[in-house]
């Protein structure tokens, strides 16, 4: 599949130059759950606040934030208009989808009962309302999807993005993977994989994990020709963090150099 | 059979209608709405749900109840297919839901924010209870496995991605459908967006007054066939046609002409080469809010005319989330064969509003093609075309 766009939220920022730069040391922060710092790679807030593209998702949270711009700069990039497109998909890859808005919706139960919780919390919490932003924020018309797994969902929709095109269900499609950190995630990254006490991911054994989230976004057709999604392309995890929906990152770097 | 098709050759599900196709379509033929407080769990909100019953809560500590649902509707669609043994099959595996994607697990939250540490049954069991990939794990599958999580056409999508996948070759056989179980945070979520009902609900009906939620799972099994006739297998079955088209309008409510819909039932009609007179009779989303079964009801009317056939079976199931479309597509698939459909249930007063009229009572079908629709949150709209070969 040829890429025509490309769009990056990650630790770094959202731009090219962000996305290639050297590594550098995760931040550190404080944790309730334990006394050590607690390495991550975390998207900042200053990197969330384009208007233009962000103006109409007020009550929108963080993951989707994330996602709709990665997709706003793979369009942008592109160059093509796609506003009113019945022939451009979505595809979104997620290992846990917006699970902070999940458990602000658990707050509200908590804190307020049953009958006292947020209607906007609770549909901002559904996995696929980060991709119905995008199509809301650019106006896709086609088929809007987000599937999600712990193996390898982006691989997977990669995949589906495949079949789509080739059976011309789509002549483009905006396919991308992300995730987002928060305390609960942190909590359980730290009791189910080995924490990089350091900030340094190792990839090989015994291996040394740094939570990160972000996004990336790739426009495609099945074109043969230019730039191809690269399934292969090197990890970028040491200078991201782990992301546990995939290589959408990777790739995305992979492209942008 | 026809060469390029892919056919369906095992159906499995279980929901308030029943355990099982055929209890489920005698459940159906009689009218019964087996719907009551909720008795899974304690909730301060007092609505009406459709439960499974017969299903214990959790069946081991930590296990999420959507997968024990699907192991239900599963092993039901498994063996009727004949896949006792899957080594050696190239096997798909494509499941919708809402829930199981979601760490809804209140007394794991609440331990953590009170204590700063929880017990980790919970998120053991969320963290291999991810529907697809735990099914290839347990029947050793090594196809493509995706879960779908498109809110309420998750099921309904889930089987068009297997449709895909089997008309790319990606594999010879798919086990696609949807699954969800009863849980306290979206029956607070939905009280809380004003669209549940505390009545059993009535849809398409004019005094409809919302939702009731449901749990359950449907699953198909879809095959090429090519692979059909190699397991020796007849279907006569088929899934010819899938569309699915965004909204882009609204978060949560749908595109007031339905333009969305439209757009998807035209492109399942065009992917299965059919005109809408080709359709005998349409399995709707058809949840009983105002705002779905309007626009549903008038964009189905532009569509088809006011003679075509409409059911919606949430008034046996409830609505069933994730599980709907997988739901739905067995029982479309099963009213063709069967060649009746059940009254839709609930349904008493014409809405002019709307200007259709659902069936009333079990009706028979003669055609050969039924359609299924889905519409979610998020302006997802999704439309599934079954086919009944001539047995002859």
């Amino acid at each position: 599949m040829k890429i025509l766009g490309t769009g990056l939220i990650c630790a770094r920022g959202r731009s090219q130059e962000a996305a290639c730069a050297e590594w550098q040391l995760p931040d550190f922060i404080d944790v309730p759950f334990q006394k050590e710092p607690f390495p991550v790679y975390a998207v900042s807030a200053a990197t969330l606040t384009d208007k233009a593209v962000l103006g109409g998702m007020r009550r929108a949270d963080r993951f989707s934030k994330m996602a709709t711009l990665a997709a706003h700069d793979a369009v942008a990039a592109s160059g093509l208009n796609l506003k009113d497109s019945e022939r451009t998909g979505i595809i979104f890859a997620t290992a846990f989808g917006p699970h902070n808005t999940t458990f602000r919706f658990q707050d509200d139960i908590i804190d307020y009962g049953d009958a006292g919780v947020s209607p906007t919390i609770f549909s901002n919490s559904v996995h696929n309302a980060a991709v119905s932003y995008i199509s809301l924020a650019l106006g896709i018309k086609g088929p809007t999807w987000t599937n999600t797994g712990f193996c390898d969902p982006f691989e997977q929709a990669v995949v589906l993005a495949q079949a789509w095109l080739a059976e011309g269900r789509c002549d483009t499609i905006l396919l991308g993977g992300g995730d987002e950190l928060g305390t609960v995630m942190e909590y359980i990254c730290s009791k189910k994989l080995l924490i990089a006490a350091d900030g340094k991911v190792r990839i090989n054994h015994p291996p040394a994990y740094v939570p990160g989230e972000g996004a990336a976004f790739f426009l495609l057709n099945k074109a043969t020709d230019g730039i191809q999604l690269d399934l292969s392309s090197k990890t970028q995890a040491k200078r991201f963090g782990n992301m546990l929906s995939g290589r959408a990152l990777d790739c995305a770097v992979q492209a942008l150099k | 059979m026809i060469p390029d098709a892919v056919f369906i050759t095992g159906m499995g599900v279980v929901s308030a209608a029943g355990i099982g196709v055929e209890a489920s379509l005698a459940s159906m033929a009689a009218s019964e709405r087996n719907i009551a407080p909720v008795s899974l769990f304690s909730s301060p909100v007092k609505l009406p749900v459709f439960e499974v019953r017969g299903v214990p809560p959790r069946t081991r500590p930590g296990k999420m109840r959507t997968l024990d649902l699907l192991e239900i509707a599963l092993a039901e669609a498994l063996a009727s297919a004949g896949l006792n043994e899957t080594a050696g099959l190239r096997i798909g595996v494509a499941l919708g839901t809402t829930v199981a994607c979601q760490l809804n697990d209140l007394g794991f939250y609440s331990s953590f924010r009170e204590k700063l540490a929880a017990p980790f049954e919970s998120v053991d069991g969320f963290l291999e209870g991810n529907l697809a990939e735990a099914t290839a794990r347990r029947l050793g599958l090594t196809g493509p496995t995706m879960v779908v999580v498109n809110a309420c056409s998750s099921g309904t999508d889930a089987i068009g991605a297997a449709l895909s996948w089997l008309n790319a070759g990606l594999c010879d056989i798919a086990i696609a459908g949807g699954a969800d179980e009863m849980n306290r945070i979206p029956l607070a979520g939905f009280k809380a967006l004003s669209v549940a009902s505390s009545e059993p609900c009535r849809p398409f009906d004019k005094n409809r007054s919302g939702l009731n939620l449901g749990e359950g799972a449907g699953v198909l099994v879809m095959e090429t066939a090519e692979s059909a006739v190699k397991r020796g297998l007849k279907s006569t079955l088929h899934v010819c046609g899938y569309g699915s088209s965004a909204d882009a309008y609204h978060l949560t409510a749908p595109h007031p002409e339905g333009e969305g819909l439209i757009r998807a039932v035209n492109a399942a009609l065009r992917q299965a080469n059919l005109q809408p007179a080709d359709i005998a009779f349409i399995n709707a989303h058809g949840t009983s809010t105002p705002d779905n079964d309007r626009v549903e009801g008038r964009a189905l009317l532009k569509l088809f005319g006011p003679e075509i056939k409409v059911l919606s079976t949430k008034g046996y199931t409830g609505h069933t989330l994730g599980a709907a479309g997988g739901i739905e597509a067995v029982f479309t698939a099963a009213g063709l064969s069967k060649g009746w459909i059940p009254g839709s249930a609930g349904f008493q007063a014409l809405d002019e509003e709307i200007g259709l009229l659902p069936t009333l009572g079990k009706t028979e079908i003669a055609g050969r093609y039924a359609l299924s629709t889905s519409l979610a949150f998020g302006g997802n709209n999704s439309a599934l075309i079954i086919g009944l070969e001539d047995s002859q």
